[in-house]
């Protein structure tokens, strides 16, 4: 009250002190008197100052997300990991609930003034609760389905009359989920790594026959359009669509008018209802004609329910033409298209048994430097479609530079869905790049991203092996060795081969600055393997084995970098276990391995070698040439030469 | 032009295995891309050499018949004039080159040309005699070019403008220079693109047009490479908004905008719709902002009398000055008066109940002393007895 009162005046004072000390330093002012415009109050909400805050903060790539704890050794550094840390943080939020819920008890107290209702546990509701309709209400507010079904009975059973508007909200209730609980609102790391569980889930009916829903749209008197609206559109959102569009004449029939919204669900599910293009695209028309009679404005849901119509044409060039047409039609209503409108002009256009079409270009043409937020559950599709069709369907980088830069303006990358979509589009993005793009390029966006935005899964490290090998970029090969160790890619069988293949074909060149410590690194990275597959630490040894081929590169690495202690041992392993090992080392590296011998001055080595050789039918005549020539052999030695290759050759 | 991609740090062994790699790629009009390049590169460079090789591709057969007896510079012109044709056609060949690889092919193809040249080589005929009825000059071109057009469709288009391109000088060689010539050329080629018939020929020399261009040009590979696979590929961009619409919302004006019937659905689906864009949040902000959604922090701006929606309108003297209460019914002095004002400096220093309970629970003395007035009054006066009495015993002691 007393600072309220007073700082009117308190304010009036500094402006005067303002006032004359400006004219003190303006003589020639004088007594003019300046008022100062107080602008207006902007209400803001009560997030608007965070978020406010948090768009100053920015994505740092280098640096982990935020979710991860802070220090080097907890980070988690591949997909799985990731997944594991977030979301046993998760079960850790969960696991604290669940002892708060059972043992309510415990933990009366109440700290918080005004009580926190986020940290007080769930209500239970029992055959003895107090419930009254708000009560229902509430829990259909906050939509907790099961509980609201329980007091919905329990008002029954206690006989409170229970309005047709309640009733009405809690139809909505249950078509709207199915009768099933979501999954809470405060989970988000479970629905930001759940939803690809869901995509299984698309398009089977879903719907539950005979069960709640309908009942209580029985019971409802007199039906009214809005139990219709509420029951069709639950049925359209769960694939009932028979059903859906048979109520919904019925509706028609009964002369109820339908709004707009319901409309769009039974349009969506017309080509469950339909089976050739022709068919679906007249029924879709038709409802559209039905909509117009009733002169009901259509909206964007109208737009893609009926794009996601022409999406399920067979037919690419009706599909096309028809889509251009709504298009239009919606254009002309003045209908923004959402994302989700160019998602499903993706999937109309761009498809794998139609010819190649430019229309991302035009898309992306329409759409650059726009910021989206969401209007419809498909607008979070657009960015991993796009990028897919960059990369499969038109095979251009930069368009696909293009894609992504639009996913970076402003709040877009919002829309990029959860982790699987977003896993998605960095693969799509990372493959194209490494197919298109001098490794120099690739590398720069390879370090911007991996491994804090996106960790290349084993597909995709195997198309970047490709461009390594191909560039011949052989001094890359540490740092990829040692980001697929951590990225836990090393049990792919494919991956190691190519390393091998890489590492072999592209032998250092000590000319070159980048190459001065390779040969020594080369060697770390053969043993590295040859470790991982002798002596696999808590995994199971069948997941990875050597083959003669890959046994033999590591050799000859081991060779070239001058490891002659490792290669000995590697080639033990290879003699002892040539009956479990598929396939031989080739030739060249056998020899490799004779020449460090000599080099080494270890003939009984070379001999064993010469004598794999002989055993597993190789040729064998150059290296007994080359152990001829290099040794000075004793008695022993020379007659188990001459044993192993016969006389004559070794004669010459 | 692989050196042009990287000119800097390409050795022999990454070319080579560029070129060996390109097989790689999955998709194969990347890698026939590369040889296209090739291709046009010997172009530029042996400019010479090619138009003699032209002169036996199998595209120029049609007019190798007739030019015997046409002068020197007729032929270079016609030639000249054929190039760019040449290229449309290996684009052709590239694009379904599966089909040359078929053996028996290569041999009914020829039938076939043959069949088709002798034919048309009489339509010609008949067409430039037409044309020459007609009229004479560039008109009559028009009108030949134009019956061949009507008569071949797309099956000659090559011809015809070879055709076509050859006639061009009809005058007498003598009064022409090469200049000249070629800037007839030029006129004739953009002839091409208004008959509505080629429209596939068109689309072809302008993209060899581009390609040509754009190896003049020193540009970076990148982009050309891009635009050159757009080119071969090219599908025409797409209208977004331009095609015919549907015509079922004829009257805009008269459509009603009709609010969602069902709240409840809508209020669900619009917290779907957030949800969809909810993230993990990404900085202490976000997740400060996260936390005031869900009811666990302060909402700025702060507040400390946040949510107390019980006392919102009740001023702070409300709950300290109590005595207020008292004055209606509570004597100015005496012991009652005493317990009371004890009771409202208690009260004044609890935070936990409402001014209103306050009020109450001294009300509630109030009607407990008025229930107990006759036996205060007795109390009291016994008390003044007593006291009375006990100075009399004083006294009288």
């Amino acid at each position: 009250m007393y600072l309220t009162s007073r700082l009117p005046r308190l304010y009036v004072r500094t402006a005067q002190f303002l006032g004359t000390s400006t004219s003190r330093f303006n003589s020639n002012a004088g007594a003019v008197e300046e008022r100062i415009e107080i602008p207006n109050r902007i209400q803001r909400s009560p997030t608007d100052i965070l978020n406010a805050l948090a768009s100053t903060v920015g994505r740092d790539p280098t640096a982990p997300h935020y979710k991860y704890h802070d220090d080097p050794y907890l980070i988690p550094m591949s997909n799985v990991g990731k997944r594991t840390f977030a979301m046993s943080q998760e079960a850790g939020r969960k696991a604290a609930k669940y002892i708060r819920d059972e043992h309510r008890d415990v933990f009366m107290h109440q700290e918080a003034q005004p009580p926190i209702e986020a940290f007080a546990p769930k209500m239970i509701f029992t055959e003895d609760s107090e419930v009254n309709t708000d009560t229902l209400h509430l829990l259909i507010r906050n939509s907790q389905v099961t509980d609201a079904v329980i007091v919905y009975n329990l008002l029954k059973q206690k006989g409170v009359e229970i309005s047709n508007d309640s009733k009405q909200e809690i139809l909505e209730l249950i078509c709207f989920y199915n009768n099933e609980e979501p999954l809470p609102e405060e989970l988000i790391e479970e629905r930001w790594f759940k939803a690809n569980a869901d995509a299984r889930e698309r398009n089977r009916k879903t719907w539950k026959d005979g069960e709640l829903a309908e009942q209580l749209f029985q019971e409802l008197e007199p039906k009214t359009a809005r139990s219709y609206a509420a029951i069709i559109r639950g049925m359209s959102k769960y694939f009932q669509a028979e059903r859906a569009y048979a109520l919904l004449q019925e509706a028609t029939e009964k002369q109820f008018e339908l709004d707009t919204q319901t409309f769009n669900a039974v349009i969506s599910v017309s080509n469950f209802l339909k089976e050739t293009a022709d068919q679906r695209w007249e029924l879709c028309r038709d409802l559209l004609q039905q909509m117009a009679h009733q002169q009901l404005r259509p909206n964007l849901g109208t737009l893609n329910a009926a794009l996601e119509v022409v999406s399920t044409f067979g037919n690419f060039k009706l599909a096309r033409s028809s889509a251009l047409k709504v298009l239009a039609e919606f254009k002309q209503l003045g209908i923004e298209p959402s994302l989700g409108t160019y998602y499903y002009l993706l999937i109309i256009f761009c498809r794998d048994r139609a010819p190649v079409s430019h229309i991302i270009v035009d898309i992306l043409h329409e759409l650059k430097g726009r910021e989206f937020t969401i209007q419809h559950p498909k607008d979070t599709f657009f960015f991993a479609t796009a990028m897919d069709v960059c990369r499969n369907h038109l095979h251009d980088k930069t368009l696909a530079r293009n894609v992504d830069e639009l996913l970076h303006t402003g709040n877009n990358y919002d829309l990029i869905g959860d982790t699987y979509k977003e896993a998605v589009y960095y693969r799509h993005f990372f493959a194209l790049l490494c197919q298109t793009e001098p490794i120099d390029e690739f590398m720069k966006v390879y370090d911007l991203l991996v491994p804090n935005v996106y960790i290349p899964e084993p597909g995709i490290m195997e198309e970047i092996l490709k461009a390594v090998e191909m560039n011949g970029a052989v001094e890359l090969m540490p740092r990829f060795w040692s980001d697929m160790v951590i990225f836990d890619h090393t049990n792919r069988e494919s991956l190691l081969t190519r390393t091998l293949q890489i590492l072999i074909d592209n032998p250092p060149n000590n000319d070159l600055p980048a190459h001065q410590s390779l040969p020594e690194q080369v060697g770390k990275i053969a043993l590295d393997i040859y470790q991982k597959i002798a002596d696999p630490e808590g995994r199971r040894p069948k997941d990875l084995q050597f083959s003669g081929k890959m046994i033999g590169d590591i050799l000859a690495l081991l060779v070239r970098s001058g490891n002659f202690e490792k290669a000995n041992e590697v080639f033990t392993h290879i003699d002892k276990n040539q009956h479990r090992i598929p396939g031989t080392p080739s030739e060249n590296c056998l020899q490799e391995y004779v020449n460090a011998c000599i080099e080494n001055k270890a003939p009984t080595q070379a001999i064993v070698c010469l004598q794999y050789a002989v055993e597993n039918n190789m040729d064998a005549q150059p290296i007994a040439e080359s152990i001829n020539a290099g040794f000075t052999l004793n008695e022993v030695h020379l007659s188990k030469v001459k044993s192993l290759v016969g006389e004559n050759l070794v004669g010459k | 032009m692989l050196k042009l991609r990287a000119p800097t740090s390409l050795s022999i062994r990454v070319l080579a295995s560029r070129i060996a790699g390109v097989r790689n790629f999955s998709k194969d009009y990347d890698s026939s891309d590369d040889e296209r390049e090739i291709k046009s590169k010997e172009k530029k460079l042996n400019t010479k050499k090619k138009i003699e090789s032209q002169s036996t591709s199998p595209q120029s057969k049609p007019t190798d018949t007739d030019t015997v007896e046409e002068p020197a510079i007729n032929r270079l012109n016609r030639l000249l004039a054929s190039m760019p044709t040449e290229d449309s056609f290996s684009f052709a060949n590239k694009k379904n080159n599966f089909t040359l690889a078929r053996p028996g092919d290569a041999h009914k193809k020829r039938k076939e040309e043959l069949k088709r040249e002798t034919a048309s080589k009489d339509i010609f005929v008949a067409a430039k005699r037409v044309a020459s009825l007609a009229s004479d000059g560039e008109q009559n071109q028009q009108i030949e070019s134009e019956l061949l057009a009507k008569l071949l469709g797309h099956s000659k288009d090559e011809g015809v403008i070879d055709k076509s391109n050859s006639d061009t000088p009809t005058k007498p060689a003598a009064e022409m220079s090469l200049s000249e010539l070629i800037v007839g050329m030029k006129i004739d080629r953009s002839q091409a693109p208004q008959e509505q018939s080629r429209g596939e020929f068109v689309r072809r020399s302008i993209a060899a047009k581009a390609q040509q261009q754009q190896l003049k040009q020193g540009q970076s590979f990148g982009v050309r490479k891009e635009r050159k696979r757009e080119a071969a590929t090219y599908t025409g961009s797409v209208n977004l908004f331009g095609s015919e619409p549907m015509g079922i919302f004829k009257n805009a004006a008269e459509l009603r905008d009709v609010p969602d019937i069902l709240s409840t659905w809508a209020h669900l689906q619009q917290n779907e719709l957030k949800l969809l864009v909810t993230h993990p949040p990404a900085n202490y902000f976000e997740k400060l902002a996260l936390w005031t959604e869900q009811g666990k922090v302060w909402r700025f701006p702060i507040d400390n009398e946040q949510d107390l929606t019980e006392e919102v309108d009740v001023d702070f003297s409300e709950h300290i000055f109590l005595e207020q209460h008292l004055e209606s019914w509570c004597p100015d002095k005496g012991p009652i008066r005493h317990y009371m004002e004890l009771v409202c400096v208690g009260l004044s220093k609890n935070p936990y109940i409402t001014a209103k309970d306050k009020k109450e629970h001294i009300l509630w003395y109030r009607d407990y002393f008025e229930s107990k007035k006759d036996l205060l009054r007795d109390l009291i006066a016994q008390e003044k007895d007593g006291k009375t009495s006990g100075e009399q015993k004083k006294i009288n002691a």
